[in-house]
């Protein structure tokens, strides 16, 4: 007996000799790269201190009683980067604004707007002034919502402190354009403070539908002092510290590329009504993954792609689908050589068999698309497209789309081997499939060759941006529940114009159309921009998408919405 | 001895220079910069200042010799995807995640193919050097992603719901993924070593059997010698010595092994990071960690060969014979 | 009495000197005798015919599959059946079709890599274990530097760099490759220098490329083969690594790497697609080994009886 302890510790011993010999490797390197070994252990400190949170969290999950003392799982495809409402308009990001940024309207249990922030909204006759006046509300920090946010947070995107993706969201505003071009002081923008609990906006135009635009998160107040005190707009929204909420929940914690824990504000109006305590945002980039730890109860809530559907179901889940607002299109870049022609792109409009896309490839509910903006976007009575009908002339036929090719070649004076061009796309199982199925389509049906190269979303709102692009297989998505959410980014060639495209005729028919006050006109005229935009194919739609999901089994009342945010946890409870 | 080491040392500061040489002119032969083709929104001024913050208006020499010097002041430079995140704030919040999966991997790895190829080696030919084979073979014929999807569908989806199912339990046996408590790291672990214990029970089954037909294990067992104690401390601890040297070279492999393993089970490591920038062409990430992933790599193994020529007198003794 | 039959039982034979030096046991050459030990090695010869039969579907599969890249929008993810007897994947290509055609291209990978690795490193270490000396402790620097620089990642980092095809994926795989079989032929050449049949055919006047090429090199040929053996898997299995980053060759082509990738992408949803690649992915790495093993066996005289 007394040998045999004698063995295995020679083998520890051995073994332990191997295992010191690995670890005095790994001093030296954090050694040469700097680390200092007091900040490794912090790390590790870290590290473990989060997992007896964790741990703990688990517990208080297991035993909790009732649904006061819950946390919620959810799972994000790509690191927010930034918590600034001006620089991130990720779609994965829109969950997380929509719980810890409240505006001063927003989404009731369904599509319908309701109050936010503020508890009394008045207008003038033509929409052009708006009034609303503050509940008593706190932000995260325990100071009070006030006027000055607003006034505050949309100065500051147009003033050029700051980065901004989207000035043009606030161009209804008296003044907006003026100042971010720099013709206008800011102090002429069209939001005043008229008392600390008063806030009035000024509009350029009518804007019969401004209650709904304000749930976005280009309309979110910030507190200034808040930024003053953490050294400025750059650093503002950078990590959890420098992140200020005034929704139902803040940013407790947030780990890049891992995790984001929100927890729920105290110092929110309609606290009381919150019932879970605790969100986990975990970044899940891969699908699959994400679906397997659905599976295993790692995760509350999971959007899928029709492949998946069977396991799901088998796994005893109830799956549905829902309308998401998207509408999935080509995006040229009228820079290239070859798709600056109208001709070839609106031969690839015409080479494209969407029945077949939206059947064999998607399987998930999408519906073929008849013009740009989506079919769940409303109209005046009806939804817009019940109003508008279809837009799209360039529809399946391949011998026409033939023509339409040649017409194009012959203008350049090439073959239809010469032209090739990359189609960029998102990373996702959905987008890879479809731009997989573009390519053999445009190859089989009009012999030009495509690449495709597949991004994670931060590279591509980069390369986007910098217009580092061929044709991008993009999906657009309802910020805000009306057309122009849809059309607006072709008006103008200065600022977010996604295509570089400028047509005289459509930023005429589009100007007059956002200026009629009379809803019926104003959305045949956007019907009537539409038009003009899809002949000459500036973008090629695809499809309505929408998609699938499951909720487990404890969790209850979570929302889905045809526009942002598409998942809304507000109204959800968790029973154990 | 001495002349050994410094020659080692030599070698990987080399090896090192080789690396960085290499990263640099490799990502400066893309065309363009980050920032430039055809942007219409960046005004010339800001790119200007943009590119000068990260010296790409400098003739490329320069900007090398800048590199190089940022480099051995620990600075790798500032992430593209992640604005707000130097090179260096990401390895030191990534690399001690990644450096306790790739060590909890090769401890696992070494223990179970020692004791694996031992078993085998004795029991030559038998029912534990079968099942020992079978181990080796999955180990080096099935890739790790493939082993680690299968692992998380076997162990985290079909077991877990067969027990929740079967006991009526909401008891979850793994979780699929992520890095927070033990219970979290078995999978990857598990997955990470495989290939590992394939490689090292080869190594010590047939290191041992070598041991076993030498002449002073013969010489010990005449000499009366209990089996196991001939066995423990002649033949076990002389087969050890190959497999030291492979382990060390390990350190490296398991590294660069555990890329995938920390994508496919969302570990935030830093293999998850290099994964991410490579699919991001996030070139300044890439750049950095791969050099620092070579930094690395080169110094274990150099650690690892002057303490092998420490413990081996042979090696001292042959000099460079390697 | 006894004594009288004991002879009697006996007959003297006489001495043949002819019968007592005749050899019983068949006389055979080296390679002879490799060949006869390998054959005995059961699992080394059906690993051999494995191989043969893979080279085989390699080069003529796609002649009769050549459609690898025909997409059936209305047909995807079907399981295996009697029009697609592996099912189809989430374009509706076929992939049986999609399976040969990436045996195809994953095994040009593996021998392409592996004979440039052989030339490249039969040649650079045959040079420096022949001239000995200076030549050879710098020239074995060299190597030593190549050998610590980590392979997968310059592999990540030039396939970063320049797209996934499979040049560049060849030129990644041999930069660093050739280094192992350089130094085994050094150290051969290194041993068999000091032998006296070299130094024999060096006094009898064969010059030293003589000497190299007719006594040095052939003797070294069987570590070669088991180390050109052995690697073949590790070439593939590293394309494999690689797409599954999405570095490798990309889908429309195809390779075992993207197959499993998207065959584990897709997993516990359509098995066929993870299988049925991983399966065959696996038998290959497994033939390549079990026969490299045997080989190695039967090329080393003391295990052959």
């Amino acid at each position: 007996m007394k040998k045999l302890w004698k063995r295995a510790l020679a083998l520890a011993v051995s073994s332990t000799l191997l295992s010191a010999a690995l670890t005095g490797c790994t001093t030296t390197a954090a050694t040469e790269t700097g680390s200092s070994a007091e900040k490794t252990e912090q790390a590790a400190a870290e590290t473990t201190a989060q997992t007896a949170a964790e741990t703990t969290e688990q517990a208080a999950t297991e035993t909790a009683a009732g649904t006061s003392n819950s946390v919620l799982n959810v799972a994000i495809s790509s690191d927010p980067s930034s918590f600034d409402p001006a620089i991130s308009l990720g779609g994965d990001l829109m969950y997380i604004f929509g719980v810890t940024e409240e505006s001063l309207t927003r989404f009731g249990d369904d599509q319908k707007i309701v109050d936010g922030l503020a508890d009394t909204i008045e207008h003038n006759e033509d929409y052009t002034q708006w009034t609303f006046h503050l509940r008593e509300s706190g932000w995260s920090n325990g100071d009070p919502v006030t006027a000055d946010d607003w006034v505050y947070g949309i100065t500051r995107l147009l003033d050029g402190s700051t980065e901004v993706a989207y000035p043009d969201f606030n161009y209804e505003i008296k003044n907006a354009r003026a100042i971010f071009t720099g013709e206008a002081d800011p102090s002429e923008l069209g939001v005043t403070a008229i008392d600390e609990k008063t806030v009035q906006f000024d509009l350029e135009y009518p804007v019969p539908y401004f209650e709904k635009l304000l749930t976005h998160c280009q309309h979110f107040g910030i507190n200034r002092s808040f930024v003053e005190s953490i050294g400025g707009d750059a650093n503002y929204g950078t990590s959890a510290e420098t992140t200020l909420s005034n929704g139902p929940y803040y940013v407790d914690s947030w780990e890049t590329d891992n995790i984001v824990v929100l927890k729920k504000n105290p110092y929110y109006w309609n606290k009381d009504n919150i019932a879970i305590e605790q969100i986990n945002v975990y970044v899940i980039p891969d699908e699959s993954t994400q679906v397997n730890m659905f599976l295993n109860g790692e995760l509350d809530i999971v959007d899928f792609s029709a492949q998946r559907l069977a396991t799901i179901e088998k796994a005893g889940f109830e799956v549905s689908s829902y309308n998401n607002g998207r509408s999935a299109y080509l995006l040229y870049n009228v820079a290239n050589e070859y798709l600056s022609n109208k001709y070839i792109r609106q031969a690839i409009s015409t080479a494209i068999d969407r029945e077949s896309l939206v059947a064999g490839v998607l399987k998930n509910g999408s519906t073929v698309a008849d013009g740009f903006v989506p079919v769940s976007l409303s109209g005046a009575d009806s939804t817009f497209r019940d109003l508008v009908g279809s837009t799209l002339t360039y529809t399946y036929n391949v011998d026409e789309a033939k023509k339409l090719l040649q017409k194009g070649l012959d203008e350049l004076g090439i073959s239809a081997s010469d032209v090739h061009f990359t189609i960029m796309a998102k990373n996702t199982d959905e987008f890879t499939a479809v731009a997989g199925a573009l390519q053999q389509i445009l190859q089989e049906n009009l012999g030009i060759k495509v690449e495709i190269e597949t991004l994670d979303s931060t590279s591509l709102s980069t390369k986007r941006k910098s217009y580092d692009y061929d044709a991008y297989l993009a999906s657009w998505g309802a910020d805000f529940d009306d057309a122009t959410n849809f059309l607006g980014s072709y008006e103008h060639d200065a600022d977010a114009n996604p295509a570089l495209y400028i047509s005289e005729e459509f930023n005429k028919v589009y100007k007059a159309a956002v200026y009629t006050a009379d809803q019926t006109e104003r959305i045949k005229g956007l019907g009537e921009a539409e038009k003009i935009l899809l002949e000459d194919q500036a973008i090629t739609p695809l499809y309505y998408t929408a998609q699938y999901y499951a909720v487990s089994d404890r969790v209850k009342g979570v929302i889905r919405r045809a526009v942002v945010p598409y998942l809304d946890t507000y109204f959800a409870v968790i029973e154990e | 001895m001495k002349k050994y080491i410094l020659q080692r040392i030599i070698i990987a500061i080399v090896t090192v220079f080789v690396v960085i040489t290499l990263t640099f002119f490799l990502m400066h032969m893309i065309p363009g910069t980050p920032f430039s083709t055809g942007n219409d929104n960046i005004t010339p001024e800001a790119l200007a200042a943009l590119e000068a913050n990260y010296g790409l208006d400098k003739p490329l020499v320069e900007q090398y010799l800048i590199y190089l010097k940022n480099i051995l002041h620990g600075n790798f430079g500032t992430s593209i995807s992640f604005p707000n995140q130097s090179v260096t704030d990401i390895i030191k919040k990534a690399f001690p995640v990644s450096l306790d999966l790739g060590l909890r991997a090769l401890v696992f790895a070494v223990f179970t193919g020692i004791l694996l190829g031992v078993g085998a080696a004795l029991k030559h030919n038998k029912g534990l050097d079968r099942f020992s084979s079978v181990i080796a073979i999955i180990g080096i014929s099935v890739p790790s992603f493939v082993l680690g999807t299968l692992m998380q569908c076997l162990f985290g989806l079909w077991i877990s719901s067969w027990i929740k199912e079967t006991f009526h339990t909401s008891f979850q046996l793994f979780p699929i993924s992520r890095w927070e408590s033990f219970r979290y790291t078995i999978l990857p672990t598990f997955t990470l070593g495989m290939g590992s214990i394939a490689t090292i029970t080869r190594l010590m089954r047939s290191s041992m059997l070598d041991v076993i037909g030498q002449d002073y294990i013969k010489t010990a067992k005449s000499k009366g010698i209990s089996n196991a104690a001939v066995t423990w401390k002649h033949e076990v601890r002389n087969a050890l010595m190959p497999v030291v040297t492979v382990v060390g070279r390990m350190v490296g492999s398991i590294c660069t092994g555990s890329f995938v393993i920390e994508s496919l089970f969302a570990i935030p490591g830093l293999g998850k990071y290099y994964v991410n920038s490579v699919s991001a062409r996030d070139y300044t990430l890439t750049m950095g960690l791969t050099i620092f992933y070579s930094i690395f790599v080169v110094a274990s193994t150099l650690v690892v060969d002057i303490i092998y020529c420490v413990i081996d007198p042979r090696v001292r003794l042959s000099g460079s014979r390697r | 009495m006894a004594e009288k039959t004991f002879i009697k039982d006996f007959t003297k034979i006489p001495k043949d000197v002819k019968a007592s030096q005749k050899i019983n046991r068949v006389s055979l050459t080296y390679s002879q005798g490799v060949i006869r030990t390998l054959k005995q090695n059961k699992a080394a010869m059906i690993s051999l015919g494995f191989i043969l039969f893979i080279v085989l579907v390699a080069i003529f599969g796609p002649i009769f599959l050549p459609n690898y890249q025909k997409t059936d929008l209305l047909h995807t993810l079907e399981a295996p059946g009697r029009q697609h007897w592996f099912g189809t994947d989430d374009l509706g290509r076929d992939v049986l079709t999609r399976l040969v055609r990436g045996t195809r291209t994953s095994l040009i990978i593996g021998f392409v890599a592996e004979t440039i690795n052989l030339v490249i490193g039969t040649i650079y270490g045959g040079i420096a274990g022949y001239l000995g000396g200076k030549a050879d402790i710098l020239m074995m620097r060299v190597i030593d530097v190549i050998v610590s620089i980590p392979q997968m990642i310059i592999m990540i980092l030039l396939l970063t760099v320049f797209s996934g095809s499979v040049g560049t994926l060849l030129f990644a795989l041999c930069l660093t490759g050739w280094t192992g079989l350089a130094r085994l032929v050094r150290g051969q050449v290194l041993a068999l220098r000091e032998n006296e049949y070299a130094m024999a055919a060096q006094v009898l006047g064969a010059s030293k490329w003589k000497v190299l090429r007719t006594h040095l090199l052939p003797n070294t040929i069987g570590p070669i083969l088991v180390n050109y053996t052995m690697s073949i898997p590790g070439a593939i299995g590293a394309e494999a690594y690689l797409s599954y980053l999405g570095l490798g060759i990309s889908i429309p082509e195809a390779s075992w790497g993207n197959l499993l990738q998207l065959g584990s992408n897709q997993f516990p949803g359509s098995l066929w697609l993870f299988f049925t690649p991983a399966i065959v992915f696996a038998l290959t790495m497994l033939a390549f080994n079990l026969f490299g093993d045997g080989l190695r066996d039967a090329l080393d005289p003391q295990m052959r009886r």
